[in-house]
């Protein structure tokens, strides 16, 4: 009896043991009406729809989609005339980033950014947590397209907290976030986050790419896939090789590092397969086209998201017809300015006759829509361009002037003016190449962020007697103060 | 590593166990060699009425002078000869006198005395024997719960255990649908605000009969069908609860059926609640059209052209007018009423000592002070015990339904509209606006509330409690337990589409309904073995315990809007969802084991030692942090069973100084905080197919919130004086808060991370005296009082919180510090009001007085937490009569008084359509030379947050008074077993220091109730 007893404790003791045991896999509980981490990265479609929310997250409006394109950087740039005063617009434009509109908005782009590149970090730790999910040429892809993508959002934030290089090198710039921690991470200087984050992450991607991304071998296919899906197609839609090697080139021409930026910009300019990737547009095409021009000139872009709702633009900020108050508009005089030849195909194509009441000035139709092919549709329909080879043209000329070759580098001027249709440059004084150089930035990336950029670049002056920028500084108000509107401050959410 | 760990621990347990078993083997032959030569050992076990183990009996061989304790399973063990009269006393039962047997153990019953007193600390897992538990508890009987009221257990508890603290709603008042929000021994996490989505981080754990259950199931009992409440405080009792725990506990058992003839028990009550407005100090239309001239509501401002000072002369006029004809509208009783509460419980139990049942229902129907708010509940439960031989199986089923209303308006509408206005317009018909002019716009509340809005919510509980004990030999028990809770919430809430928040509503989306559904499904499975035994002088006992949990839970909502006007407040008559509108899906499951070892060992009944340790598994944190050790040790000693102790003071009855620590953890948190999710991004769809994005970025390496509780603890009792002391030291490492990070991480919002610690340190204590104490004529009289005082200090935040200080400033009163206290209140302070301009004089770092505010002057002028705080009470007992009066006071804290701060100052020009505080008018600086409290009376810039509005916080109220008469021979008349009358007035007066408006969305009432119980 007693021996009973003791077996039958002895027998519950064991089978709680057992239960105890087992408990461990029993507590991995994943919540059935969410998303989870690791049931998103167990499998080939959850990676590609990651890394295409990455890509749509840029578009929104908070970055590439407005505020980092044609909205609030082309206002800092100087790009619009604002009157409405009490206005984000207003204040970006005037310089007055800490008024409450202005600072929301930098703020959006700050905290927009980072949390893309959360995103992005995540993706690069799932490579690594969740190793033979993807293809091996289909995981090096993801991972070079996602460091170039990274780098890329950096060196925008750069650019637009960061000091102005050739004023204050050593100033602090923006954290570089390379890791999904959550941790403070403190502001690098220009030259550390360059040479020591962003150049690096842009090697990498180069090498991942250059083995595996389609575009080297097959173009930027721009085509449906059918059956086999666009997975591995419509490359200017993602961070490809050449998207990243212009990157790095703008990275080296930010800090006047001549004889790099001319080495990756060459990648493209002296490039054949490149040319022959990114043909210069046929103004056959183009300028007598009234079905479907080609504005953007997309097939010279290296890079650009897709906009369903790329009617819209045009629609709701450039048509003449809006209220004066909604409208952006260039000041008065300033595509005179610009196109003293008015064969430009730039001015021939993005900009027509005013229909504003109350201004002469041209309006702005590159994001114009035209009746598309409904079944068919023409891809430059729905697509936006922040990348395009003409930049490289440019940072390779900038970088030859800036070696001592004024004559060398008006031959990289002149290949983007031949294919617009305009005289060339022929000079040997630094000034008066550089004076066309910033014009043709003007003439040429207008909606694409990369104005103020140049104006940061360059620190340009808006005073009044500035005869290439004449009308911006009454017309805006602007605080005469250069580094005012260069030193756009983080936002007070950051200051922890 | 865990995995090795478990099994080391397992095999310590087999071996212990088998041990202990084998010990017991040998024992009832061979004696106890090495002990007493002289004197054989007598034992045996001690059973109460039902046959139930009876621990905690006093054994005492008087001609001897030896004297021994029974143990949770009623054992004892003594030293003495066959024929030695051994006497057996227990409190609560009538003592026995019997010849011993040697070699055979005896069996000893022990019939209930006329008034019983627990001596059992009841803890959900195994019973510990009062005398020789070395933690700190208090249980508390049905009757001493009853005596404070039969409201509700958690408002009884609170009146009578000072560590147990119901914090006041100062919003929500005495709204019958609020639950209230408790803490045991004060806050483990000061920083953690509590916002609805999640669980009250403070809240304690609640286990009714053995299972973990809710504060809204406690609250929702009948005091009737309680049999005992035990609070658990400090870690070595709470830690057997793992990782649960650190809140404390409070465990409930109810009422277990009775063998016996079939019984018949009633218990009901009628209340009446009035409103109690006493803390609104407001203005009537006269003063208050007075002030808002003083103000200057009726004085054009710069720039104001002829025609203004016309148009401002007329309104004035107009509501002068008003005022002139005798508009005075108290708004603060519009919405009132007297509230009626009845209760009714029946339970019927009765069968034989093999099979017993009990089965009960109970309503209780309570409508509020505010008109529509109402609480209906109805239950119903049936017991089930069953005995064979060696085996006992016990059912406990249960049912819940609630369904509650409440007010579409909240209180403060009404407490904000101005007198001058009149309820109904000329017609007698309730106007849509009191006024709707470019001047002034302000919705008549009656209006809104006269709508068919609703704000309804239904609630279904389904308990089955299923136990199962085996007792192979007295020394060993076998535990089995199953628990299924099934919790079902629908709530509606409609707006009619003519409210006036509607107004400037597209027509086809005025009106809106929402609907929330929440299931809850909860399973408890739990294996107990207990083995308790005794060798001479040493008692021990030892329980493993494995329990596993399961809570489940999924919450559906949708929202619908544009609804005709007319009665059409279904779904079913919206326009559609509101643009965007996606339906909520929520689930949330969590599961949680907890592998428990606990030994209670004592020696002679005077040298007592606890030692827990548990292993909880949780899925609530990450994946990474699965399991957690929990662990505590105690120890006592019972200075009343030393000889030479008991030779000098023989009259008292327990004196025990003890001590513990133990390590108690949190996991009241949501399980989402640890993950990472991704959500779709539908509206953009490209080449590429779909998008997803991070949803939540979760902390996968979020740990465990743990409190190192250290408690010293002195209980002592005499016939007159019962004392209980307890010192604790709580030390939170780390805190689990939600701080804001940079942006540059990524998130917005608040990220849930491990930051800082929080060291408490605290004193309760309770006395009692019986002023008369003459049982023989059934006359006493106690008195008696609690007390808890607390210290909170925080540490190794390392400036993290900096910024929110910053941000605070001028917006809070809290800032957050190393070495700071978190309740301290931070304010300017100020010098008072300057006679000579009435502006408000501030004092500098430097002790320079300025009339510029300085953020940066500011330095701590108080502390919200009082200094001591604590019940007061007595009781009166003659024969059947029994009065009682229960007050809580509190000492030496301050507040911030919001009332003030808002509605005396600080009444901007947008405000002036509200009505204020009688003070704005009476105590307001109006001309030089006056010496007031308040600034200038036309001053409408805003007064920054200073000193001048921290008031001293002292509190005395009389929380509840109690008549009852116990009808003993009329009821034997009657032939009723029992018949008892009460009486309860609660919350009759609420007396402060600071004048203040309390219960601004739900008014505080008074209620007197009249309760009624027999059984036969």
């Amino acid at each position: 009896m007693k021996l009973l007893y003791k077996s039958i404790t002895a027998a519950a003791l064991l089978a709680f043991g057992l239960a105890a045991t087992g408990c461990s896999d029993w507590l991995d509980y994943t919540p059935k009406d969410k998303q989870t981490y690791d049931e998103q990265f167990n499998n080939r479609t959850g990676f590609h729809t990651t890394v295409n929310g990455i890509y749509n997250n840029m578009t929104g409006s908070s970055l590439y989609g407005y505020n980092l394109s044609y909205g609030a950087l082309d206002i800092m740039g100087l790009c619009y005339k604002i009157a409405n005063a009490s206005t984000a617009k207003y204040e970006l434009c005037t310089a007055a980033y800490t008024s409450s509109n202005a600072a929301s908005t930098i703020s959006s782009i700050w905290t927009s950014a980072y949390n893309t590149i959360l995103n992005i970090n995540v993706v690069l730790q799932a490579l690594d947590d969740h190793p033979g999910v993807l293809l091996p040429e289909d995981e090096q892809m993801i991972r070079g397209e996602m460091l170039a993508t990274r780098a890329c959002i950096h060196l925008d934030l750069v650019r637009i907290f960061g000091p102005v290089y050739s004023v204050k090198p050593d100033g602090l710039s923006v954290p570089y976030a390379d890791k999904p921690e959550i941790i403070k991470r403190n502001r690098l200087k220009v030259d550390d986050i360059i040479y020591n984050k962003i150049i690096p992450d842009l090697t990498t991607a180069q090498s991942l790419l250059k083995d595996v991304d389609p575009i080297l071998t097959e173009g930027v296919l721009n085509s449906d896939g059918g059956d086999e899906g666009n997975w591995f197609r419509y490359r200017q839609l993602r961070m490809n090789y050449y998207a990243a090697t212009l990157v790095k080139a703008r990275a080296y021409i930010w800090v006047n590092d001549y004889t790099n930026a001319l080495t990756e910009a060459k990648k493209i300019t002296d490039d054949t397969y490149a040319q022959e990737c990114f043909p210069w547009v046929d103004p056959v095409k183009l300028l007598a086209n009234s079905s479907n021009p080609d504005r953007i000139f997309s097939t010279e872009c290296l890079f650009g998201f897709y906009d369903k709702k790329m009617s819209d633009i045009f629609a709701q900020n450039f048509n003449g017809s809006l209220d004066a108050a909604v409208v952006l508009k260039p000041r008065e005089g300033y595509t005179g300015i610009l196109f003293p030849n008015t064969a430009d195909y730039r001015r021939q194509s993005q900009w027509t006759g005013s229909t504003s009441i109350g201004s002469n000035e041209l309006d702005f139709i590159k994001y114009k829509s035209f009746t598309t092919n409904e079944t068919n549709p023409d891809f430059w329909a729905t697509f936006y361009g922040l990348m395009r080879k003409s930049e490289a043209y440019y940072i390779a000329a900038e970088a030859i002037n800036g070696l001592g070759d004024t004559s060398g580098a008006c031959g990289y001027l002149n290949k983007v003016k031949a294919a617009r249709g305009i005289e060339a440059l022929e000079t040997d004084s630094p000034a008066e190449f550089l004076k066309e150089l910033k014009l043709e930035y003007l003439r040429e990336m207008r909606g694409e962020g990369q104005i103020f950029f140049l104006h940061k670049h360059f620190n340009q002056s808006f005073a009044a007697a500035n005869a290439d920028f004449n009308g911006h500084e009454k017309a805006n108000r602007d605080n005469p103060a250069v580094s005012i509107r260069y030193n756009v401050p983080i936002p007070t959410g950051e200051n922890y | 590593m865990k995995a090795k760990g478990l099994h080391l621990f397992l095999l310590l347990v087999l071996f212990l166990s088998s041990a202990s078993v084998e010990a017991y083997a040998q024992q009832p032959g061979g004696g106890n060699a090495g002990y007493a030569t002289s004197n054989s050992s007598v034992t045996g076990f001690v059973f109460d009425a039902e046959g139930e183990p009876l621990p905690g009996v006093t054994v005492k061989i008087p001609k001897k002078n030896v004297a021994s304790v029974t143990d949770i399973n009623g054992a004892f063990s003594i030293h003495g000869n066959s024929g030695d009269v051994i006497t057996f006393s227990y409190i609560g039962k009538k003592p026995v006198e019997l010849k011993a047997t040697v070699g055979k153990p005896m069996r000893v019953i022990l019939d209930d005395d006329t008034e019983t007193i627990s001596e059992v600390v009841v803890t959900g897992i195994v019973n510990k024997d009062k005398n020789s538990f070395t933690g700190s508890a208090s249980t508390f009987t049905a009757d001493e719960l009853k005596m404070v009221g039969v409201q509700n257990p958690i408002a009884s508890l609170a009146a009578l255990d000072p560590a147990f603290n119901v914090l006041t709603n100062e919003l929500a008042g005495s709204d019958p649908n609020h639950m209230p929000d408790i803490n045991i021994r004060g806050k483990s996490s000061v920083i953690g605000e509590r916002d609805d989505a999640v669980n009250d981080p403070n809240q304690p754990l609640f286990i009714v009969d053995g299972f973990e259950s809710t504060l809204e199931a406690v609250y929702n009992m009948d005091v009737n069908r309680i049999e005992s409440m035990t609070i658990l405080k400090d870690a070595a009792s709470t830690a057997i609860y793992g990782s649960k725990a650190a809140n404390g506990v409070v465990v409930v058992e109810t009422v277990k059926p009775k063998a016996g003839q079939l019984r018949f028990n009633y218990s009901g009550s009628v209340a009446v609640s009035t409103p109690d407005l006493t803390s609104y100090n407001l203005m009537d239309a006269r003063e208050k059209l007075e002030f808002e001239r003083l103000a200057g509501r009726y004085t054009p401002g710069w720039g104001a052209g002829p025609n203004d000072y016309i148009t401002l002369n007329q309104k004035y006029n107009e509501y002068l007018a008003n005022v002139a004809s005798g508009v005075d509208t108290y708004w603060l009783s519009v919405p009132l009423r007297t509230g009626w509460t009845q209760k009714h419980d029946v339970y019927v139990d009765g069968g034989s000592k093999g099979f017993m049942f009990g089965i009960g229902g109970n309503y209780s129907g309570t409508t509020g002070v505010m008109k529509d708010s109402k609480r209906d509940s109805y239950g119903g439960k049936i017991d089930l015990i069953y005995r064979l031989d060696k085996l006992q199986f016990s059912n406990k089923f249960s049912a819940t339904y609630t369904s509650t209303k409440d007010p579409v308006v909240e209180y403060n509408q009404y407490a904000s509209a101005n007198p001058y206005y009149k309820k109904y317009d000329e017609n007698g018909d309730v106007s849509r606006w009191l006024e709707n002019s470019t001047f002034a716009r302000a919705a008549n509340p009656l209006y809104n509330a006269s709508l068919n809005s609703r704000k309804e919510k239904s609630n279904l509980v389904l308990t089955n409690y299923f136990m199962v004990e085996y007792n192979p030999i007295h020394q060993v028990r076998l535990r089995g337990k199953f628990g299924l809770t099934h919790t079902t919430i629908d709530g509606e809430n409609f707006i009619s589409p003519e409210d006036t928040r509607f107004e400037s509503y597209d027509r086809t989306r005025k009106g809106s309904f929402a609907s929330t559904n929440e299931k809850a499904t909860r399973y408890d499975a739990s294996f107990t073995a207990i083995y308790a035994d005794v060798f001479g002088a040493h008692r021990i006992n030892f329980a493993g315990d494995f329990k596993a949990s399961q809570n489940k839970s999924l919450t559906q909502g949708y929202s619908v809007v544009g609804f005709p006007e007319g009665n059409y407040t279904y779904p079913s008559f919206s326009n559609g969802y509101p643009e965007g509108g996606v339906p909520t899906y929520y689930e949330d499951t969590q599961r949680s084991t907890n592998l428990l070892a606990t030994v209670n060992y004592a020696y002679d009944n005077r040298y007592l030692l606890d030692a827990n340790y548990a292993l909880s598994g949780s899925s609530v944190f990450g994946s990474t942090k699965k399991f957690t050790n929990t662990w505590s040790v105690g120890i006592g000693w019972n200075i009343m069973n030393e000889k030479f102790f008991r030779e000098v003071f023989p009259n008292v009855s327990m004196l025990k100084i003890r001590a513990s620590i133990g390590n108690p953890g949190n996991q009241g948190f949501d399980s989402a905080r640890s993950i990472i999710t991704y959500k779709f991004l539908y509206n953009s769809f490209n080449y590429f197919g779909n998008s997803t994005i991070l949803d939540q970025f979760g902390n996968r390496d979020l740990k465990w919130q743990t409190t190192i509780d250290r408690n010293i603890g002195l209980d002592f009792r005499t016939d007159r004086w019962n004392f209980e002391f307890d010192y604790y030291d709580k030390n939170t490492d780390p805190l689990l808060i939600g701080i804001s990070v940079p942006l540059s991480t990524g998130i917005t919002g608040l990220w849930n991370t491990n930051l800082g610690i929080q060291k408490s340190r605290g004193v309760l204590a309770s006395a009692q005296y019986y002023i008369l104490r003459n049982l023989k004529n059934r006359l006493t009289w106690n008195v008696r009082a609690t007390l808890r005082h607390e210290d909170i200090k925080l540490d190794e935040l390392n400036g993290v919180l900096d910024d929110l200080n910053q941000v605070g400033k001028n917006t809070t009163t809290k800032r957050y510090f190393d070495g700071a206290d978190p309740d301290a209140i931070w304010a300017v302070p100020s010098a008072g009001i300057d006679p000579s301009n009435g502006k408000e004089m501030f004092v500098k770092k430097d002790g320079t007085y300025t009339y510029d505010y300085n953020p940066d002057d500011e330095v701590i002028v108080g502390n919200t937490r009082s200094k001591i705080e604590g019940t007061l009470g007595t009781n009166f007992n003659y024969r059947g009569l029994t009065v009682g009066l229960n007050f809580t006071y509190k000492l030496g804290g301050k507040a911030f008084n919001e009332a003030l701060f808002n509605k005396v100052e600080n009444i901007t020009s947008s405000q002036m359509i509200y009505n204020q505080d009688k003070r704005a008018f009476y105590d307001r600086w109006q001309k030089p030379g006056d010496h007031a409290q308040f600034k200038d009376i036309a001053d409408k810039v805003p007064t920054p947050m200073s000193s001048r509005f921290v008031q001293r916080n002292n509190v005395l109220a009389l929380q509840s008074l109690n008549v009852s008469y116990d009808f003993y021979e009329f009821a034997s008349r009657l032939r009723l077993e029992s018949l008892r009358l009460s009486f309860y007035a609660n919350d009759l007066f609420w007396w402060s220091t600071i004048k203040q408006e309390r219960g601004t969305a739900y008014p505080f009432a008074r209620s007197y109730t009249l309760a009624l119980s027999f059984s036969f």
